[in-house]
């Protein structure tokens, strides 16, 4: 009786949806490769990296049981403003932090928000969300009139060009918010009250959890992340508009099931979404590399996360219908 | 006893405002409106806010047979685009000299409607076969909007299409009470369905609870496969009708339809839970939001900052439902 | 410093309708294993609710070392340190062992949730109970017997000077029971009080040293345990005279309708065969868990097989969905009613018809008519009091809601009907509605299945008996063999 579960069958029974992305990925490397060359890591590395804050924050999400589709709109309303206050506050070190601490609590106001309106109002989570992912839009839109905002400030410059050692500043960046999410997940009480309370809300609330606050939390980590990303695509781009990053909620979902972490809630791990989001951009970027551009490349996104979700739903779907 | 005539008033004025709060709005805004600006109270603009509003309708009807049965369908935002630039490419495509033949206009019905139903049975097949719940048929069928938007940008290269044709059956679509006439044609059938057959009253055990749906021995598979089919079908008509409407496609002609549709069925009074609502109740909703997004025009609110109403409506709506069904189980205990 | 850790004194609860105890007295020495015995419904669960929180009582109190408590909630019980194993496992399915059991006081270290040191003492308490798997392992991974270790492991982490175990061997296999006694054992020598209910009266007998036994919500006797005898027990948690009530009237059992082989769902039932005529009430007695359902559930086509044969009316079917059943003329009245029998927010009329809607119809369309006086009739003819059909089945009784399950699959016009618990949670008078009933529709030449847990009843409205134990068939009993005893001696065996 005492086996611990390891071993390649367990792998292809538990992560079917992996296990997909994996092979295709070599598929691709083995059709095409000259894709594996410096420049097109860093590129990929450099999507993960800002993207993969924002797909950290949604698998801790997911792990509790929550969700959220209004981190789209809120990385867009974070690149926005974080534009505005830097060029309004100007170039000093002081007025730059401003801008950022000012843009993420600006952020965090509208997860505190979900997180009301879900765990007070006790509305579905996926409702409440898109409502307040459109209200954000919208506010975005009046505040832009529809357009972008480009900032010239020399240090945003230096962070998104910046490497250390081959690898981008933004790169660090992300593997800071890895460790530190793994950290939190693992090694804190706070962390293991998530998991228990994903795995089963009302065990954990006897078991004394406040399961009322930890809910609210994940709203304003939420937030929180979708501000850094915005940040950190700033970096990049130099520019905020509504139209970029509408699609980061769904590829966040994604990466977190193609990691391996289960819509269901209450188990998988963080580290693992760095996987998947890895493989998701690697299959984008491939895609690209292959040719295919513009809209057949989003056809194809579309139709890899259709296919994630069902293939994970089919997956756990135990009873009969 | 104090408090349980507070509770019963506050039940009270929930109630009235649940029946017949949304012929109140209607009202309301129009008195509002028309104070402001005389016009709005004209003929000719009453059946402006209808024709323009015809599409969202028809599509919100759809909507409203997926939450009904416990879903939600995204995609049909993306459906309505694809419809529209096939069905423009088509119409442009038969059009001889400015006059389209009326074939063509029945063929294009047609064809939007298989479209609307070949995506909707996707989206069914998916969802039926993964016994999808709310979360994953959100994300199955928001996926579906990005696949289908990206098919619909593939097709016309993303480029915008205008209208050859200057009369033709084609062209009476869009015009005068015919939008009207196809969204009150759509509405009743839907409601006749939906309270009078089978499928219809299945549906509505479906979305309050799959338990007891399994247990009665509905087929529930296959009442999911078909809502979806029909939720596309929907679309694929308003597609059609709205390039008749504004003699265009182009591949943001669906965008946030999705959306209003949404919107239109939680002010209508259908909870988003399911199990309840009706198709002459989406109706009036869809006039509430006619009459209230003509009227914030009119007071010269930006469509920008419309989608904050949009977005805010849903909050409140879906609150509301809520804060009633507590007060219901409260009411039940006592 | 009292002998008596627990008393509980002249406790009485009412429910709408039944009076689940009655001025029950119960009390608990400090150190002794004590066995509260009776039947399914006897009131036991109740008792231990009231003194864990869940309930409140209407009448009496509780003396917690010679104090006066009372208790509000679960929270407040653990805080008295009472621990209790229950039978539903309140355990994280997707956390591991070691987390389950210090789940909210994690250890720490340098401000780190200390891994290993956790995975080592909750291995070392593991390996100290005698429990053979791994801290680390998830919860999901382990046999539903593990999972019930688990969760005694987890109470007795909280080291309690007071332990409820309710029915704890119910999942387990003879030699993990048996490393269970010697743990009991143990805490008893520690100075643990634990109170043990169970249905296997060998454990009774081997374990405890004072036995209650209640019926009926009331005590029927208390005593050390070896004043007893095993048929004295059982004679007194069956008590009353069984056949009085039950209208069933013997009858001559018509041609084969239904017949069953080997039907088999893995780790649920196993080989169960059965036969059912045209006429005939066919009782599935067993306690909880015993596969009752499950079986139920294979033949109405909710759940899967994984093997085995129904034939209907002699004629060999695979049934793949609860709509093909339906069509094949089998109803199934779910245990749940509230859950998956009726919509509560519908009214009554929607509730019935929904079953066969192509009854109602004209020509292609819904008749409102037509299925209101349908409704209506049967309605009538099942004395569903309500002041309209109109009203929502959430505003009635749970028996009237119960006939209007019954109504809707009598809409159906099936003419197999597997009634599981048709009679749970509703007042004696609504029951004996029930019974009379099935009597009427086994006249009118319908074949019932009736899985119920209350063993009077099972006894006295069937006209035989299956009894199931661990997925398995222990076996069959007509009418004249059907005693108690021997239905209880089948049902604890396996």
């Amino acid at each position: 009786m005492r086996t611990k579960h390891v071993g390649i069958r367990k792998f292809v029974n538990e992560q079917p949806v992996l296990l997909l992305f994996i092979s295709f990925v070599m598929i691709l490397i083995f059709v095409k490769p000259t894709f594996v060359s410096i420049n097109n890591i860093k590129n990929v590395l450099i999507d993960v990296s800002i993207y993969g804050v924002a797909a950290l924050a949604m698998t801790i999400a997911i792990i509790t049981g929550a969700f959220d589709l209004s981190i789209s709109a809120n990385f867009a309303w974070g690149q926005i403003f974080f534009c505005f206050l830097l060029n309004r506050w100007g170039e000093t070190p002081g007025a730059m932090v401003a801008a950022l601490v000012v843009m993420l609590l600006s952020c965090m106001l509208v997860g505190a928000f979900n997180g009301f309106v879900v765990v007070f109002l006790k509305v579905h989570a996926f409702i409440a969300t898109m409502a307040t992912g459109i209200i954000v839009k919208g506010i975005s839109l009046v505040f832009t009139g529809g357009n972008m905002i480009s900032t010239s400030n020399p240090f945003i410059k230096a962070m998104g060009r910046g490497t250390f050692l081959g690898l981008s500043y933004l790169t660090y960046i992300f593997i800071g918010f890895v460790l530190l999410a793994h950290y939190v997940m693992k090694y804190t009480r706070y962390g293991r009250s998530l998991y228990a309370t994903g795995g089963n809300r009302k065990v954990a609330e006897l078991s004394g959890v406040n399961v009322k606050f930890t809910r609210f939390s994940i709203f304003l980590i939420l937030g929180f992340a979708s501000g850094i990303s915005g940040a950190m695509f700033v970096c990049l781009m130099r520019a905020g508009s509504v139209l970029y990053g509408t699609d980061l909620a769904l590829t966040c979902v994604a990466a977190t099931v193609v990691g391996g972490t289960p819509l269901t809630g209450g188990k998988g791990n963080v580290l693992r979404t760095v996987l998947g989001i890895l493989l998701i951009y690697v299959l984008y970027k491939g895609l690209a590399f292959l040719g295919l551009q513009g809209y057949y490349n989003t056809m194809i996104r579309g139709a890899v996360l259709l296919s994630v979700v069902a293939l994970d739903a089919f997956m756990t779907r135990k009873e009969r219908w | 006893m104090k408090s349980n005539a507070i509770v019963s008033n506050k039940k009270k004025a929930v109630g009235f405002l649940r029946e017949w709060g949304l012929i109140l709005a209607i009202i309301l805004i129009t008195i509002v409106a028309t104070i402001i600006r005389p016009a709005f109270l004209s003929w000719a603009n009453m059946l402006n806010i209808l024709r323009a509003y015809s599409t969202i309708g028809i599509a919100s009807f759809g909507m409203a047979y997926a939450v009904i049965g416990g879903g939600m369908d995204l995609s049909i935002g993306s459906t309505i685009s694809l419809t529209a630039v096939v069905t423009m490419l088509i119409v442009n495509g038969a059009t001889v000299g400015t006059v389209t033949p009326a074939s063509t206009a029945l063929l294009v019905l047609l064809v939007g409607i298989l479209i609307g139903a070949t995506i909707g049975a996707i989206n069914g097949a998916i969802i039926a076969a993964v016994n999808g719940k709310l979360a994953e048929s959100f994300i199955i069928t928001y996926a579906m909007q990005i696949v289908v938007g990206a098919v619909a940008q593939a097709i016309v290269k993303g480029h915008f299409q205008a209208a050859q044709y200057r009369a033709g059956l084609f062209k009476q679509f869009g015009i005068g009470f015919t939008p009207v006439i196809f969204m009150l044609t759509t509405a009743i059938i839907m409601q006749y369905v939906l309270v009078k057959t089978k499928y219809g009253r299945s549906l509505y055990f479906l979305g309050s609870s799959m338990g007891v749906a399994k247990m009665s021995g509905l087929k529930v598979k296959k009442i999911r496969f078909l809502t979806h089919v029909i939720c596309g079908m929907c679309a694929g008509l308003a597609g059609v009708i709205v390039v008749a409407r504004v003699g265009s496609a182009s591949v943001l002609q669906g965008q946030n339809y999705e959306l209003d549709a949404l919107v239109c069925v939680a002010i209508g009074g259908t909870s988003l839970d399911g199990g309840n609502g009706s198709i002459m109740r989406t109706l009036l909703g869809v006039m509430v939001i006619g009459f209230m997004m003509t009227a914030l025009n009119i007071l010269g609110v930006q469509s920008n900052a419309q989608l904050i109403v949009r977005g805010a409506i849903i909050v409140l709506a879906v609150a509301l439902d809520v804060l009633n069904k507590s007060m219901k189980l409260k009411e039940v205990a006592q | 410093m009292t002998d008596y850790i627990l008393e509980m004194h002249n406790i009485t609860k009412r429910f709408p309708g039944v009076v689940a105890l009655n001025d029950v007295s119960f009390k608990v020495k400090r150190g002794e294993i004590h066995a509260l015995v009776g039947e399914n419904g006897a009131g036991k669960s109740t008792l231990m609710k009231i003194l864990n929180g869940v309930y409140q009582a209407d009448e009496g109190k509780i003396v917690l070392n010679g104090k006066h408590t009372i208790i509000r909630n679960t929270t407040e019980a653990k805080a008295h340190g009472i621990g209790l194993v229950f039978q539903d496992l309140n355990l994280v399915n997707t956390l591991s062992v070691a987390e389950n059991l210090y789940i909210n006081r994690l250890a720490k270290r340098h401000g780190r949730i200390a891994w290993k040191t956790i995975f080592r003492e909750a291995q070392d308490f593991i390996d100290s109970l005698g429990f053979n798997f791994l801290a680390t392992e998830k919860i999901e991974h382990l046999s539903a017997a593990q999972k019930q270790l688990v969760e005694i492991a987890k109470v007795l982490a909280l080291e309690n000077e007071l332990i409820v175990m309710d029915e704890p061997t119910s999942s387990l296999t003879t030699t993990e029971s048996e490393i269970l006694f010697n743990i009991i054992k143990n805490l008893k020598q520690k100075g643990v009080s634990i109170i043990y209910i169970s249905h296997k009266l060998e454990e009774v007998f081997s374990l405890s040293d004072t036995t209650t036994i209640i019926r009926d919500g009331e005590v029927i006797d208390s005593g050390p345990t070896k004043t007893f005898s095993r048929d004295q027990i059982v004679e007194k948690m069956v008590g009353r005279s069984v056949t009085t009530e039950f209208p069933r009237k013997a009858c001559e059992s018509g041609e084969l309708v239904l017949k069953v082989d080997n039907i088999t769902r893995k780790g649920l039932v196993e080989d169960i065969s059965f036969e059912l005529h045209k006429g005939e009430i066919l009782g599935f007695a067993g306690l909880i868990g015993s596969g009752r359902t499950e079986v139920a559930e294979a033949i109405f086509g909710a759940e899967s097989y994984d093997s085995g044969v129904i034939n209907i009316r002699g004629k060999k079917v695979a049934i793949h969905s609860t709509h093909q059943a339906k069509q094949e003329g089998i109803g199934l009245l779910t245990e749940d009613r509230k859950e998956t029998g009726l919509v509560l927010a519908y009214n009554l009329i929607w509730n019935i018809s929904i079953t066969n809607i192509d009854k109602i119809k004209k020509k292609y369309f819904i008749s409102e008519k037509k299925e209101a006086q349908l409704a209506n009739e049967l309605s009538k003819e099942l004395n569903i009091k309500t002041p309209s059909l109109k009203q929502y089945a959430i505003n009635l009784s749970g028996g009237n809601q119960q006939k209007v399950v019954f109504a809707k699959w009598l809409f159906s016009d099936v003419d197999i009907l597997i009634l599981d618990e048709p009679t749970r949670g509703i007042d004696v008078g609504a029951k004996y509605e029930i019974y009379l009933l099935m009597n009427r529709l086994a006249e009118q030449g319908k074949s019932i299945i009736l899985i119920s847990s209350e063993l009077p009843e099972v006894i006295g409205m069937s006209d035989r008996l299956i009894v199931l134990s661990g997925g398995k068939k222990m076996g069959e009993l007509n009418r004249e063999e059907a005693t108690p005893e021997a239905v209880m001696s089948l049902a604890v065996s396996n």
